[in-house]
């Protein structure tokens, strides 16, 4: 019994010790957007403190409803959650390319028969296929490619965006 | 009588120490080689720290991990880009004046620049319906129906309906409960093999883009999914310079102008629910209007592009 207790004490110490050391971490984020002003206080309309561009890091210090409370090279300032990552922000190319991975329209077009073959592999006929097809619903895929051509350059959002804020 | 073994009592007492030893020191011990202590930035010298930080988030650290996302990112764009073809299928692809569709992509990257998912692109069309819905399809589809887009008074509140669809793909609501299992099963190994490789987890694939237009279509997302949603329209909204409150206004108007069984409803909570979850959300975090009037050349290009629909 004694030394049950003795066992139970240990853990205890060991436990709490080792659990106090998750106040101590801390955690970073990333700029997520393209380019954000650091705010002196936790709302839009605060003077700025510094600009920050994307794939910055920062270190959390506090946390404030919707705004964190960051550092970064001795400057502290308030930026709003949804401007910030976890994880540091790649791009859809460059993540994409660097592992090549191909999810262009012709790699789309390519699957749109994958239905067909794996119905094939399942030995259905032809009516079969249409009777269970599970493409139910009819594919525009002409009208997704229309979209995917609509292009908005960087400099055109930034007119856009000033265009938008004048009174 | 008992005879007193004094080999055996000091053998004893020894044990006995042995063991309070071994519950005091080795114990801890033990569980300081089991837990993350090892790795308390706080016990390492800065170099080391940084050098870890940047490890543990480079994504270029770990090929095995970054290959994984790459793949992921692809089947999401490719079930996200057939789920729109059916919904074009569907519903029609509204065509016109192609300065419509551009004005709905700048409202749209004007605010996903700064908070969309950097690895995704945000495209916004047009639906032939006068159904009153918008969809939000993974990999960046967000298509708006023509219904919806005649009951928007401005672009603030257009930016509002835009930026919920944007809270869905960033959030990945639907991709989540539909992606294809990593795992592959014996039928799509025999596709694979009849198929001498074609067929690029087509089954699974397919399979995900029929479950996600079922939720789309029939039952929607679960109601907290769209309470995330709405959040996300009055937090993007009032971050990128937009009035966050015309959302609920719209919100508002949609309540009382919707059939109760409208196509909206099957697949949405009620508006009511909708607006007094709002309103929580943006008296608990502080929320001013930041935005009161909508500007002048906002509403001059909002009526140049929409009122013509």
């Amino acid at each position: 019994m004694k030394h049950f207790k003795l066992l139970c004490f240990s853990l205890l110490i060991s436990t709490s010790f080792f659990s106090a050391k998750s106040f101590a971490d801390q955690k970073n984020v990333f700029v997520k957007a393209k380019s954000i002003q650091l705010k002196k206080d936790a709302n839009n309309a605060s003077e700025s403190v510094a600009e920050l561009s994307r794939g910055t890091e920062l270190k959390v210090l506090a946390t404030q409803g919707l705004w964190l409370q960051v550092e970064l090279q001795n400057k502290v300032g308030w930026i709003s959650k949804v401007f910030t990552s976890d994880i540091k922000p790649v791009g859809q190319a460059e993540l994409l390319n660097d592992t090549k991975v191909n999810s262009d329209a012709k790699s789309s077009r390519r699957r749109s028969n994958e239905y067909a073959v794996s119905a094939a592999a399942r030995g259905l006929t032809a009516t079969e296929r249409n009777r269970n097809s599970v493409n139910k619903q009819r594919s525009n895929r002409q009208a997704v490619a229309d979209l995917d051509k609509v292009k908005v350059e960087d400099k055109e959002v930034d007119t856009f965006k000033k265009e938008g804020e004048e009174k | 009588m008992r005879v007193f073994d004094f080999q055996q009592e000091q053998t004893t007492r020894f044990t006995n120490q042995l063991k309070i030893l071994t519950y005091l020191f080795v114990t801890p011990l033990i569980l300081a080689s089991q837990s993350s202590y090892a790795d308390n930035p706080r016990l390492k010298n800065k170099d080391s720290v940084k050098e870890d930080t940047a490890k543990s988030n480079s994504t270029k650290s770990d090929p095995d991990d970054r290959a994984q996302k790459a793949k992921d990112l692809s089947d999401e764009i490719t079930i996200g880009r057939e789920m729109a073809s059916k919904l074009y299928g569907t519903y029609g692809q509204y065509e016109s004046d192609a300065n419509k569709v551009k004005y709905l992509n700048l409202i749209g990257q004007s605010m996903t620049r700064e908070v969309g998912r950097t690895e995704i692109t945000f495209r916004v069309g047009i639906l032939d319906t006068d159904e009153l819905n918008a969809f939000a399809t993974p990999g960046g589809y967000i298509l708006l129906t023509k219904g919806l887009l005649k009951l928007v008074q401005n672009e603030e509140e257009l930016a509002g309906v835009i930026a919920h669809e944007i809270g869905h793909i960033n959030y990945k609501h639907l991709y989540k409960s539909v992606a294809p299992k990593r795992d592959v099963s014996v039928g799509e190994t025999l596709t694979r093999i009849i198929s001498l490789g074609k067929a690029d987890m087509g089954a699974s694939l397919i399979k995900s883009v029929q479950e996600g237009m079922n939720t789309l279509l029939d039952h929607g997302l679960k109601p907290e999914l769209e309470y995330e949603a709405d959040q996300s329209a009055v937090t993007y909204t009032w971050s990128t310079g937009y009035s966050h409150m015309a959302y609920l206004n719209l919100l508002q108007r949609l309540s009382k102008s919707v059939d109760t069984k409208a196509q909206v409803l099957k697949t949405h909570p009620s508006f009511s629910d909708r607006l007094n979850a709002l309103n929580q959300f943006i008296k608990e975090n502080g929320m001013q209007e930041t935005s009161k009037l909508t500007p002048t050349k906002r509403n001059q290009r909002f009526k140049r592009y929409m009122l013509t629909l």
